[in-house]
C-alpha cells in the first residue's frame, strides 16, 4: 500500500465533503417526497375504510342542519330546539345521541332512546326533526331538495334499518 | 468510489421511501381491497307519506335518479294522502255515500290490489280501518279510549267489501256514510316498488331504499357485497333484533313499539284489529316480511301481526311465497326456514331463533 501525504489526503477528503453536502440535500428531498406521498396519497386511502373517523350527532329540521356535536366527546352536550309549534331537546356525547324531551304528541322520538351506530336516526315526525349519527362521509346533502354526490361508505356495519 | 457511494445513498433513500410508504399502507390493505374505485352515489332524504324517507343510489346517474325517485314518491302521496285536500282519496271521501267517484288508473290499480290483499288475509288487513283509527285518536295524535258503544257504532263501517271498484268506468264507490279508506298499510310498499322501477330506468347499479318501516335493496353495492339490513329490536328501539343479509328484495317491519299510548296503565298500540275495532291483542311484538314485491311485504307485515303467531305461521305455510321473522312477547324469535342462513340474531339479547319449517309444529 502506498502512504498518502497529508495533501493527498486533504484533496481526497475535501471534494468528497462538498459532494456529501449536495447529496444530503438530495437525500433530504427524496425523504420529503416520501413523507408527502405518505401524507397526501396514502392517508386518504386509509381514511376511506377507517372506522376511527369522527362521528357526530346531527340535528336537522326539514332537512336543514341546525346543530351538531361530537358524538364521542366525554362531556355530553345538550341542545334545545325551539320551533313555532313546540320544542325538542337532544343530548349528544359519550358515544350516543338521543332526544331527551319533546312536546310532540306521539313521543316516538323520546321512546326510541339512545342511538349509537353511524346511520341510525331518531325521527320526530310532528316536528319534522331528525337526530342522526353521521361521519363526514355520510354528511347531509347540502341542498336537501337535490341529491348530492357522496362517496360510498363501505365502513358501515349495517346498510339500512327497518322499524 | 464516489459513484458507488452515491448509488448506495440513493438505494438507501429509495428503501426509506418504500418503508415509509408501506407502513402507511399496511393498515389500509383491507380498505383498498374492497373499495374498487367507487362509482357515483347519491343519497336523498325527505319527509313524505307521513314518514321519513332515505334513498341511496349507486350508478353513473345517481343524483338524477334519486331526484326522479323522490318526485315519484311525492306524486304517489298526492294521489293517496288522506290529509291532502285535493288528493284522489280525499275526493272519494268528500263524495256522498253510494256516489261513484272517477279516479285515475293508478288509484284504481292500487285500490284493487288493496282489496285483493284484504281478501287474501281474510280481513286481517283492511283498507277501511280508518274510522277506527280516528276513533282512537291515531290520525290526529289526540288519543282517547272509546267506550263500547262508540266502537260498536263505527265497527260496521269497517268492511272492505263495501268498497266498489268499477274498473271499466274508472270509479270508486264507498257503500255507507262515514266510511273511509286508508292505504297507509300498502302505499309505502307500492311507493318502494315504484322507486325501484324509476331507478332501473336510470340504469342504477344498486340502491338502498328506506321509506319509514319499508326497506328495499336493489342491485349491488359498489364493492359487490350483499346488503345488511338491521331489524329494530321491539323491546329497545335503539338496538337491533338481528341483521338480514339480502339482495334484490323488500323488507318491511310492523310493530306496536313505535306508536302507542298509555292510559290508566294500559298500553294501546296503533295496529287495529278490524274484527274487534280495538288495538290488536297479538302475541307478536314485531313482524318482518321479506319478499320481492314491496307492496306485498307491506300489507303482509300488518296482516301477520294482527293474526298472531299461530295463524301467521299457518298463513306462511299455506303461501310460502315470502319469508318472515317474527318476535313474540316472550322474546322468542321465529324465522322461516328459507331465512335460516341469512338472519343473524343480535348476540346476547335474544336466544337462537326458532326455525319455522314448511311442515309440522313450531
Amino acid at each position: 500500500m502506498m502512504r498518502q501525504t497529508s495533501e493527498q489526503r486533504a484533496a481526497r477528503v475535501m471534494p468528497s465533503f462538498r459532494f456529501r453536502r449536495f447529496d444530503i440535500v438530495m437525500y433530504g428531498a427524496v425523504l420529503v417526497m416520501a413523507a408527502l406521498i405518505a401524507l397526501f396519497v396514502i392517508a386518504p386511502w386509509r381514511g376511506a375504510g377507517a372506522t376511527d373517523e369522527m362521528l357526530y350527532g346531527v340535528l336537522t329540521v326539514d332537512g336543514q342542519e341546525v346543530w351538531r356535536a361530537d358524538l364521542d366527546s366525554v362531556e355530553e352536550q345538550e341542545y334545545t330546539l325551539v320551533l313555532a309549534d313546540g320544542s325538542l331537546t337532544v343530548r349528544v356525547g359519550n358515544g350516543q345521541a338521543q332526544v331527551t324531551v319533546s312536546d310532540c304528541p306521539d313521543q316516538v322520538c323520546v321512546r326510541t332512546g339512545a342511538i349509537t351506530y353511524e346511520g341510525q336516526a331518531v325521527v320526530c315526525l310532528p316536528h319534522r326533526a331528525v337526530l342522526s349519527i353521521r361521519s363526514d362521509q355520510t354528511a347531509i346533502p347540502s341542498d336537501n331538495t337535490s341529491a348530492s354526490t357522496t362517496s360510498a361508505s363501505s365502513g358501515i356495519d349495517v346498510d339500512v334499518i327497518v322499524r | 468510489m464516489r459513484i458507488r457511494e452515491k448509488i448506495l445513498g440513493i438505494t438507501l433513500c429509495i428503501t426509506c421511501l418504500l418503508t415509509v410508504s408501506s407502513c402507511a399502507l399496511l393498515p389500509a390493505a383491507d380498505a383498498t381491497n374492497t373499495t374498487t374505485e367507487p362509482s357515483d352515489s347519491a343519497t336523498i332524504e325527505f319527509f313524505s307519506m307521513d314518514t321519513y324517507m332515505q334513498i341511496t343510489v349507486f350508478g353513473a346517474r345517481a343524483s338524477e335518479a334519486a331526484e326522479a325517485a323522490r318526485e315519484r314518491v311525492l306524486a304517489i302521496e298526492q294521489i293517496f294522502s288522506r290529509t291532502i285536500e285535493d288528493s284522489e282519496i280525499s275526493q272519494i271521501h268528500k263524495a256522498e255515500a253510494g256516489t261513484a267517484v272517477k279516479v285515475s288508473d293508478e288509484a284504481i290499480a292500487l285500490l284493487e290490489r288493496a282489496i285483493a290483499a284484504s281478501e287474501e288475509t281474510n280481513g286481517a288487513f283492511d283498507i277501511t280501518i280508518a274510522p277506527v283509527m280516528s276513533l282512537w285518536g291515531f290520525t290526529k295524535d289526540v288519543y282517547h279510549v272509546p267506550g263500547e258503544d262508540e266502537i260498536a257504532s263505527v265497527l260496521p263501517l269497517v268492511d272492505y267489501k263495501n268498497v266498489v271498484i268499477d274498473k271499466g268506468a274508472g270509479t270508486v264507490t264507498l257503500g255507507s256514510a262515514g266510511m273511509a279508506i286508508d292505504v297507509g298499510g300498502i302505499a309505502k310498499g307500492y311507493a318502494s316498488d315504484e322507486v325501484q322501477r324509476v331507478l332501473r330506468e336510470y340504469a342504477c347499479e344498486g340502491a338502498l331504499i328506506s321509506l319509514g318501516g319499508n326497506a328495499a335493496v336493489m342491485g349491488a353495492k359498489p364493492d359487490g357485497a350483499a346488503f345488511r339490513v338491521a331489524i329494530t329490536d321491539p323491546m329497545n328501539p335503539s338496538a337491533f333484533l338481528g341483521v338480514l343479509t339480502c339482495q334484490e328484495t323488500s323488507i318491511v317491519t310492523s310493530g306496536g313499539y313505535e306508536r302507542f299510548f298509555v292510559e290508566d296503565g294500559v298500553t294501546y298500540i296503533h295496529i287495529m284489529d278490524p274484527e274487534t275495532g280495538r288495538p290488536t291483542e297479538s302475541d307478536l311484538i314485531s313482524v318482518t316480511i321479506v319478499c320481492t314485491e314491496g307492496l306485498r311485504a307491506d300489507f303482509l307485515s300488518t296482516a301477520l301481526f294482527v293474526m298472531g303467531r299461530e295463524r301467521a305461521i299457518e298463513f306462511w305455510r299455506e303461501h310460502k311465497d315470502f319469508s318472515m321473522v317474527l318476535c313474540d312477547a316472550d322474546g322468542v324469535i321465529y324465522v322461516s326456514e328459507d331465512l335460516a342462513s341469512s338472519f343473524d340474531a343480535t348476540e346476547g339479547t335474544y336466544a337462537e331463533p326458532v326455525i319455522v319449517s314448511t311442515e309440522g309444529g313450531v
